[in-house]
Parts: structure tokens; sequence; C-alpha cells
């Protein structure tokens, strides 16, 4: 018994500092768009990701855009909404056209402020919300895709430039 | 890090040696002490952010500023960046970053100020985020108000470039030479503020080379105040929120203050070789 407390103290800080790490900066792999939305008359941030990703063996393309924003949950605190965008978009066998089916979650969880977003309770699903299947030109494909965000790195090496002296 | 001369930092050390006759009391910021990603709101040691960063639709930290690697002079190492890569101010506002010029206790006699500094612009990135910001390096005294400042405005008719412009006490200085030089996208330069009793220099120059053009002068500002540098990232107030991708990289800052009785030893000096050539 003993020696499981040992065991458990440990631990708990090891899962401590993972918490923490994991909420350290990674560097610069992903653009997050940040604007402002007006909800129910309160001005919020609105936060949006998005992702493209093509499996090259089916041609299935499948894109991602996840909308963020917190708003007063109308009881003294608030609530993160996260929105999840997913449109698959898989070739039809033989055509050049695709099927194309969006689905719709929205997440919400209790947060403690509109700033920290430090949640105050669990995620809870709203249930998924799926449109009925589409089928799309290949060449149209770009109007029922919802546009990506690609972030893209600089290189890190700087040209060298030269400075012609004024005269 | 923040480095005093004749500290361990190679930079200061070099500058030491360079200017022994001065014996300058100098302040490096050169971020080799730090960790890459590091972020200026809480972890870059002698800076601070006068905006909180955004949190990311997974919870994570969106920093308007941090260390990435920028190849100013041959290889990559750490130096600040700040602009929107990761993170944009939803409502459009400015993000200022500081740095402490801690001189307590020193004379603000002629102080040197030099700095790598580059505009960062994706090539790749022209279609998707086709709006360019504007950036400010500012010195400023224990008031927040500017002593010199450059400041990097997008050219109108070249994407390529960002106007250079110049300022002493918040007014325009005078550009020597060009009407308006210009600094190009991805492309490493150095600058140098000199303030004397006469006037306030500005100088810039290839990263490799240094800066040794004179670009432009204003009147002499009083210095005894000096107690910080700062970087601002001014988004495109006309263009919507989060369409720029732009950062400014920062490195090498050295803030150098010549001591009154080392100064004083070297004008002797100098009217001492100048009368001896004379004769």
């Amino acid at each position: 018994m003993k020696l499981n407390r040992i065991l458990l103290i440990p631990s708990i800080l090891l899962i401590g500092l993972t918490s923490i790490a994991s909420a350290q900066f990674g560097g610069p792999v992903k653009r997050t768009v940040f604007s402002q939305v007006t909800i129910d008359g309160i001005v919020t941030t609105q936060a949006v990701e998005t992702s493209k990703t093509t499996d090259l063996s089916t041609g299935k393309i499948t894109v991602q855009k996840k909308t963020k924003v917190v708003v007063p949950n109308g009881s003294g605190g608030f609530t993160k909404k996260v929105t999840e965008e997913k449109t698959v978009a898989t070739p039809v066998p033989g055509e050049t056209t695709f099927s194309v089916v969006k689905s719709t979650e929205e997440i919400d969880t209790p947060v403690e402020s509109g700033e920290d977003e430090t949640p105050t309770g669990e995620a809870e699903s709203q249930g998924v919300d799926t449109d009925p299947e589409e089928i799309v030109e290949q060449a149209n494909l770009d109007t029922v895709l919802p546009p990506v965000i690609i972030f893209v790195e600089s290189d890190a090496d700087l040209e060298t430039t030269i400075v012609v002296s004024p005269t | 890090m923040k480095n005093h001369s004749l500290s361990c930092s190679v930079l200061g050390a070099c500058l030491a040696v360079n200017s022994a006759a001065f014996a300058a009391t100098t302040v490096v910021y050169d971020f080799q002490s730090e960790t890459r990603y590091d972020v200026f709101s809480n972890a870059v040691v002698g800076w601070s952010q006068n905006k909180a960063n955004p949190f990311d639709v997974d919870g994570n930290p969106a920093p308007y500023a941090y260390l990435d690697l920028t190849g100013f002079s041959g290889g990559a190492t750490k130096t600040g960046q700040l602009g929107s890569f990761v993170a944009n101010t939803p409502d459009k506002s400015t993000v200022t970053v500081s740095g402490v010029l801690d001189f307590t206790g020193v004379d603000l006699a002629a102080p040197q100020a030099t700095m790598n500094l580059a505009i960062l612009d994706p090539v790749a990135d022209d279609a998707g985020f086709p709006t360019r910001d504007s950036f400010d390096v500012s010195l400023a005294n224990t008031g927040g108000a500017s002593l010199a400042g450059i400041s990097f405005t997008p050219n109108a008719g070249d994407s390529l470039k960002w106007d250079l412009g110049f300022s002493v006490n918040g007014a325009s200085a005078t550009t020597i030479g060009i009407a308006v030089p210009s600094v190009l996208r991805n492309s490493g330069y150095q600058f140098r503020v000199d303030f004397d009793d006469d006037n306030t220099r500005f100088y810039y120059g290839a990263a490799v080379t240094g800066a040794n053009v004179f670009i432009g002068f204003g009147p002499a500002v009083a210095t005894g105040g000096m107690a910080s540098i700062e970087m601002t990232h001014t988004p495109n107030a006309a263009a919507a929120a989060g369409t720029s991708s732009n950062m400014l990289a920062f490195d090498n800052i050295v803030v150098s203050i010549p001591e009154p009785s080392s100064l004083l030893l070297g004008l002797l000096g100098s009217s001492f070789l100048l009368r001896r050539r004379r004769a």
C-alpha cells in the first residue's frame, strides 16, 4: 500500500508536467485566423483553422474546418463552442464526378472565462448533422470545398542583399 | 538573453574588445540562451509583450511573437520574430514586444544601437495572404516615448519591398540621397543608430557587411531616459483580419554606452592624433 502511494506521487507530478508541456507553443505549423464576430449582440473572437488531405490511393479529398468562439452562457460563465465541418469528396468510379458529403458537429465546453478558456466541465457534443450527398463535377469541386488556409514557413536563410549607397 | 558588456555573450565580448578604448557598457540581446519557440509574452528574459496571445481551436497558445531560426549572415540562429505567421489580432490592433535596456547608474551619453532586422514574407503565400503589414522599431525612454525609430511600410507599387522611414523624438528624420529607401523581403539587414550632442544618425546595410551606409539624420535627442527597445507589428487597417502573413525578424541587438571618462579619454586621444597629424 505504501509502495502504491509512492508510485502515485510521481505519476501525479508527471501528469502535471505533461499538461504544461502540451500547452506550449511547438512551432508555426498551422495558421489560425482570428476575427471579431457578433453573436447575440456580443462581440467575441472567432478562431478558424482549416486543413486538407488527399488520399493518393483512392483520390478521396477531406477538408476540415474548425471554428471556435467563446460566448457567455447566460449564468455568469462562458461556453467554448467548437464547430467542426468535415467535407469529404469521393471520386465516383468511371466518372468525372465526386460524391460530396458534408457533416457538421458542434462541441461545447464550459470554460472559466472568455480569455483563458480554462475548462470547468466536460466537452459535450451537440450532435452531428449530415447534409444529403451531392454529386459534383471535378471542375466545380472548389465551389463546394471550403477554402483552405495553408501555413507556408519562410526559408530560415535570408537572402544576402546588396545595399546601394545613396548618392 | 540580455548581457551586459564583459559578460559571456560572444557578440558582447567582441564588441567590448573592438571598442576597448571606450569600455562601453553594453546590453546585448542575441537570444542564444533561449529555446527555439520560446514566446515573448513570458519566456524570453528581459522582454515583455503588451497583448496576451490568443488560443487556437485546440486550446494551444498561438503566439504573436516567438523565437525561431533566421540566417542573417550565414547559418540560421535563434532570432526574435513578431507578426502574423501564427496568429493575427482579431481587432487588427497592434502588438508590441519590449526589451529592457537597463543602464542603471550609467550616464547615457552618446549611445549607439545596432541590430539585425528583416521582413519575412514567404513568397508562396502571396495568393493566400495578399495583404501586407507594417512594422516599427523604436528606442524608447522610461515613459514609452520614442527617441529614435525605424519604420517599415509596404511599398505601394512593389510587393517585394517595404519602405523605410526614420524618426527622432517622434518627428520624421531626413533621409540622405534616396527619397524613399526600402528593404527587400526575406533579406537580412543591419541597422545602426548613433546619438551624440549634435544629431541622431541612422545607418543601414546588408547583414553580412554591416550598417555602413549613412541613410538619415535628425536632431540631437536627450537619451538620459532611454529604457527599452520596442518592436511593433501594425496590421493593415483597410484589410480583413488575418489576411496577411508577415514577420519582423530581429537579432543581435547591441546598445552600448561609452562611459563618460572613457569617452573623454577617447576625445583627448582623437584631438592628440589630429594635432600630431597637423604638425
